[in-house]
């Protein structure tokens, strides 16, 4: 089963909080700009998901920066729905 | 049906990794032009634009804030926009068009209640998208084309205010409003000759203009109301950003039906009086609509009001008249399940968000509708909250999208909007079902992929269906456009990988992509809109509608030169008879024979001959000032003949401020129209 969370099974090791995350979490984070460290709570990270907001919104950028604000977005917005699933089921 | 399956819920990984706290935050601001924020109304539009930093409303050309939505033809051949064109709707009702809104970009069999209710005829062209019939245009006009109608003096009317070209703007639509109703919008745009950069949801514009000045974190929900939809929002507003949380609504529901509430109570009441339906009799029908909107209006206020419609229709016995009392309450009981469809949007506005009503800071209430008292007693009773009133539910809508053209425009860099996709997109799969990619809800831009597989063995293409809507089946849903890859080497079924890729930009364009990862082969579609307008149809529009608008300015032309020629002609006269001493007799002669000319051409609308004819009596009059200052040279004061001559434009003309020299001779011109 390429591409499912199974293939990180193994890999796990203790996040933030003393939870349970994988590798692909830890992107999640770096992508935010949050240190691996971090205590994370909803809050922290919807602060850190607006400041990427503005930083990488495609609306706030003209010309050729476009495109690569939009990819960075996008990814950004990933790592939030991602994250924010995570923190508030545990 | 499509002839492949679902493999593996697989999940896109973001390849590439930023850090935010990185340099280069900010892009440098260099662009400046003006960008129009519109409210396209049900029954009433509005514009604004970014002024000084805040968003202000553009007064239309005759001093409202506010421009009824509708167009009208008259039977000489007039095209009349605006109040002018609501005013004359009860003696021209089936050439005044009006709430076009619930007929834009919809296919006939999604509109046959909303057909009836209107007293012009809606048609179905061949294609089974809505037509409106107009007798006095003879022929059929889109709604796409009467709303362009009603952008274009929106637009004129604006840059005559912000005295600035203005061909781009931000359109509002309703959060609940599919693709094919917002590519019609923009297709509207286009025929009325604007670029629209952005359409963005009229409740999400709302809390924009609201959260402008709020630095705190707020979650707000916008209950919004207006004449022909209802939707609800809920957002998260702080430090500069707008999270459109979630949005839910119902486009079938809005002002107009309370008014037909009342104009049913009326037609049912004088039909058992009487034994005649009023509702078949267009003008009739008219002045009920009429009547009961200024009813709803009023008893928003008062717990009465009276309704008094004289001479509404005439049997054998002679004329009859309405002349009745409504109470609030008796409003209140004939509108109750108007009143409940409201609470569920609200519900399922909550349930997306994941959010309990304790956790909502503000409601906020936008759209006329939301001043039935009855509405704010809902909205009360449901939230457990007072409703926020600081905002005037006319206007805010526009003003937010202006905000949000300060944004596109870069003249606005502190904020950003992060809207949503209203509606799911998925694609079609086995047995006709609606495999969803993207939810609604999700913060746009965003892109999703997974992979599929084929459904038999052997099977060498598959048919990629995107469809939009939140059932199970794709019938029950939107198609927005097929698309086939073929070119698999065959295999037994399961087998062969093809990844699909859905991907929408800020604009809520929708690329998908299908990539058969054996074979590296790829197809691709983009999804512009479901336009329900050939693009070829709309191209044609466009040259139309700029044909108009060269009859329109040859129009005015003729009526500015009309009013020059008039104005002169009465001027030179006065100055003739008041200082008629002073001038020598054959100059005078000279001139009175240059003015009969001129009116001549006057009488026969010569513009050509007018203005001729002009040019001829103001070298004269010029000659004639000269001789009543005794020599002394100069151009006699207050007569219209300036210092380099008249202009033929009018203050409609959209030709920028370049032309228009503000001088005192010019001042009077403007008198004179």
């Amino acid at each position: 089963s390429r591409g499912s969370e199974g293939e990180f099974r193994g890999w796990e090791e203790a996040g933030p909080g003393g939870m349970t995350w994988n590798p692909a979490m830890f992107q999640h984070l770096r992508v935010l700009g949050l240190p691996k460290s971090a205590q994370l709570d909803g809050k922290k990270l919807r602060d850190a998901f607006y400041r990427c907001a503005l930083a990488w919104h495609p609306d706030r950028h003209q010309g050729s920066e476009k495109n690569s604000a939009e990819a960075k977005f996008k990814a950004a917005q990933a790592a939030y729905h991602a994250l924010r699933a995570h923190v508030s089921s545990r | 049906m499509a002839d492949y399956r679902r493999v593996t819920p697989g999940r896109s990984q973001p390849r590439n990794l930023f850090s935010v706290g990185a340099s280069r935050m900010r892009a440098v601001n260099i662009r400046c032009e003006k960008v129009v924020g519109i409210d396209l109304g049900t029954t009433n539009s509005a514009v604004a634009a970014m002024e000084g930093g805040k968003p202000t409303i553009v007064t239309n050309a005759e001093g409202s804030r506010t421009t009824p939505s509708v167009v009208a033809f008259t039977k000489a051949g007039d095209r009349l926009v605006g109040q002018i064109a609501k005013r004359q709707g009860v003696v021209n009702p089936e050439n005044t068009f009006f709430s076009v809104k619930r007929f834009i970009g919809r296919r006939m069999d999604e509109v046959k209640e909303e057909s009836k209710q209107v007293p012009y005829q809606v048609v179905q062209d061949p294609n089974g998208n809505v037509k409106l019939d107009c007798p006095n245009a003879g022929r059929q006009f889109a709604a796409e084309e009467i709303s362009a109608q009603v952008l274009r003096k929106l637009i004129d009317d604006a840059s005559k205010f912000l005295n600035d070209k203005v061909d781009k703007a931000v359109i509002t639509v309703p959060a609940y409003f599919n693709d094919s109703q917002r590519q019609a919008t923009k297709d509207s745009g286009k025929i009325a000759g604007v670029e629209v950069l952005r359409i963005i949801n009229e409740p999400t514009a709302a809390a924009l203009a609201y959260g402008l000045d709020k630095k705190a974190n707020e979650t707000i929900l916008v209950f919004d109301l207006g004449g022909g939809t209802f939707d609800v929002s809920i957002l998260e507003v702080g430090d500069g950003v707008f999270e459109v949380l979630s949005t839910s609504g119902d486009t079938h529901l809005g002002g107009d039906d309370f008014d037909k509430r009342i104009v049913d109570l009326l037609a049912n009441e004088f039909q058992q009086a009487e034994s005649m339906d009023l509702r078949n009799d267009r003008q009739a029908l008219q002045r009920l609509t009429e009547a009961a909107e200024k009813a709803k209006i009023e008893l928003s206020t008062l717990p009465q009001t009276s309704v008094n419609l004289p001479f509404i229709t005439a049997t054998a016995d002679g004329p009859k008249h309405i002349d009745t009392n409504i109470t609030k309450a008796k409003f209140e009981d004939i509108c109750s399940d108007l009143l409940d469809r409201c609470r569920r949007p609200v519900e399922q506005a909550l349930k997306d968000a994941k959010l309990s009503l304790s956790e909502i800071d503000e409601v906020i209430l936008v759209g006329g509708s939301s001043r039935i008292p009855a509405v704010r007693d809902l909205v009360q009773s449901m939230t457990q909250k007072e409703p926020n009133v600081s905002v005037n539910p006319d206007e805010v809508v526009a003003l937010g999208a202006a905000v949000q053209a300060g944004v596109l425009a870069g003249e606005v860099s502190d904020i950003v909007l992060l809207d949503v996709t209203p509606l799911s997109l998925g694609l079609e799969t086995l047995g006709g079902v609606n495999t969803k990619l993207i939810t609604r809800n999700t913060t746009l831009p965003t892109s999703k992929s997974e992979t599929f597989s084929t459904a038999a063995d052997g099977q060498t293409s598959v048919e990629i269906n995107v469809v939009q809507g939140e059932r199970e089946f794709v019938r029950d849903c939107k198609s927005l456009g097929t698309f086939r890859l073929d070119g698999i080497p065959p295999a037994p079924r399961g087998v062969p990988q093809v990844e699909v890729k859905f991907d929408i930009d800020a604009n809520g364009i929708l690329s998908v992509t299908a990539t058969d990862k054996g074979t590296g082969r790829q197809q691709d579609i983009k999804i512009t809109g479901a336009s329900t307008l050939p693009s070829d149809e709309v191209d044609a529009m466009v040259k139309e509608a700029e044909k108009f608008a060269d009859e329109d300015k040859a129009k005015r032309d003729s009526v500015d030169t009309k009013n020059q020629a008039d104005s002169m002609v009465y001027q030179t006269e006065k100055q003739l008879k008041e200082f008629g001493e002073k001038i020598p007799d054959d100059l005078k002669g000279k001139v009175e024979a240059s003015i009969k000319v001129l009116r001549e051409s006057i009488d026969k609308d010569d513009v050509e001959g007018m203005k001729a004819n002009m040019k001829k009596l103001q070298e004269e009059a010029m000659q004639m000032g000269a001789a009543m200052y005794g020599g002394q040279g100069g151009p006699a004061p207050g007569g219209p003949e300036g210092p380099g001559g008249p202009g033929p434009q009018g203050p409609g003309g959209a030709d920028g401020k370049g032309d228009d020299d503000d001088t005192v001779v010019d001042a009077e011109f403007k008198d004179a129209n």
